[in-house]
């Protein structure tokens, strides 16, 4: 038996940037909660494999399949007959003034085991949503105000910005 | 049905070639005793295979083959099982370190033997045959001259496409605000 949760939210950010950000799983750690790893396997056009391990589980790498439709749709669930039986379905659709509504879907298994473990908040689908919007934050432009230091990942590496000046960050080991 | 995954550090032709390469079944599948080719044409091939786990079963598979790619088999006879199928899907590992196998497999053994515990064999049993698979295709790979290995792609770092803060600090008409990770901290 399982349970499903359900919630939405505007993202201030584009349909095209949500589902840049969904469907790189093997950044997923980086923003959505209660991730310890994630790691892209393959990849072949609208189909992924990835890996992800948990801080409920820790050590535990969890295989997932991930179907995806550009800007519209992400599917990750784990494969059909191991557990626990997770299924993250994100919904993406255009809002007003260049946002985005965000639905996401989770279906996690219906037991006492799995409702009192560490699965249940990270897998909640509200802060799932803050957390996407917090990450689709670091492409925008922040705050008004004076920019002490900002750090960009770019095409050409790391950027730092400090009181106005650009600095081209190089790594040392 | 019961899907798992391999990561197998070997060529997918190679991978494919493996799987492909029935009659070399018993030097490598966990369990199976024989296989037998009966009929081989184009891209379809039927086996007669037999394995011998917790029970000796004896099944007549049809396979059918897409080139580095894809491997499905059916059951088309078998005193022993009501059904048997599944697949091999072969993609790129995206470190540009091998071949990942997605395989499937779906076995109705009949009303004796309930569906969970026919499915937790069957994952075991993928479990193992991914073992089995990535150590027989490495010393194939070892058996291959070097003149016909091709060398896989070198992992390429995904750059990425826009760019992306990793830390802001913005002094604000509120006080100074910490952007970090996806978060963002007000200090007063």
């Amino acid at each position: 038996m399982n349970m499903n949760r359900s919630g939405s939210a505007a993202v201030p950010c584009e349909p095209a940037l949500v589902y840049e950000i969904l469907s790189d799983y093997g950044n997923y750690a980086q923003w959505l909660p209660g991730l310890k790893t994630s790691q892209l396997l393959a990849h072949e056009s609208n189909f992924a494999i990835a890996e992800l391990e948990f801080h409920a589980q820790p050590g535990q790498k969890m295989a997932i399949e991930c179907i995806h439709a550009p800007n519209q749709m992400v599917v990750a669930r784990t494969l059909e007959g191991n557990e626990p039986h997770l299924k993250i379905e994100w919904n993406i659709s255009p809002a007003d003034g260049g946002r985005s509504q965000v639905k996401v879907k989770v279906e996690t298994p219906l037991n006492l085991a799995f409702l009192t473990s560490k699965f249940r908040s990270a897998l909640d689908p509200g802060r799932m949503l803050a957390a996407l919007t917090g990450v689709a934050a670091g492409y925008g432009e922040g705050p008004a105000g004076d920019k002490v230091i900002e750090i960009v990942e770019t095409e050409d590496g790391l950027i730092c910005w400090y009181r106005g000046t650009k600095y081209q960050m190089k790594a040392t080991s | 049905m019961v899907k798992s995954v391999a990561q197998i550090d070997s060529d997918r032709s190679i991978v494919f070639a493996i799987l492909t390469d029935f009659a070399s079944y018993p030097q490598w599948v966990p369990g199976c005793e024989s296989c037998v080719v009966k009929s081989a044409a184009g891209k379809t091939s039927t086996v007669e295979i037999t394995l011998n786990s917790m029970k000796k079963i004896v099944l007549g598979l049809k396979f059918d083959a897409e080139a580095d790619q894809l491997l499905k088999f059916e059951l088309v006879s078998s005193k022993d099982v009501k059904a048997y199928a599944g697949s091999y899907k072969l993609m790129n590992a995206s470190d540009g370190n091998g071949t990942v196998v997605v395989t499937e497999l779906e076995l109705d053994a009949g009303p004796m033997a309930p569906k969970f515990m026919v499915d937790r064999m069957l994952k075991k049993t993928l479990e193992e045959t991914g073992v089995a698979l990535r150590k027989y295709s490495k010393e194939a790979s070892a058996r291959k001259p070097a003149s016909e290995t091709v060398a896989a792609p070198a992992a390429a770092k995904k750059k990425p496409t826009r760019s992306r803060c990793v830390l802001r600090i913005t002094r604000t008409a509120n006080g100074e605000q910490i952007w970090y990770g996806g978060r963002t901290f007000q200090l007063k």
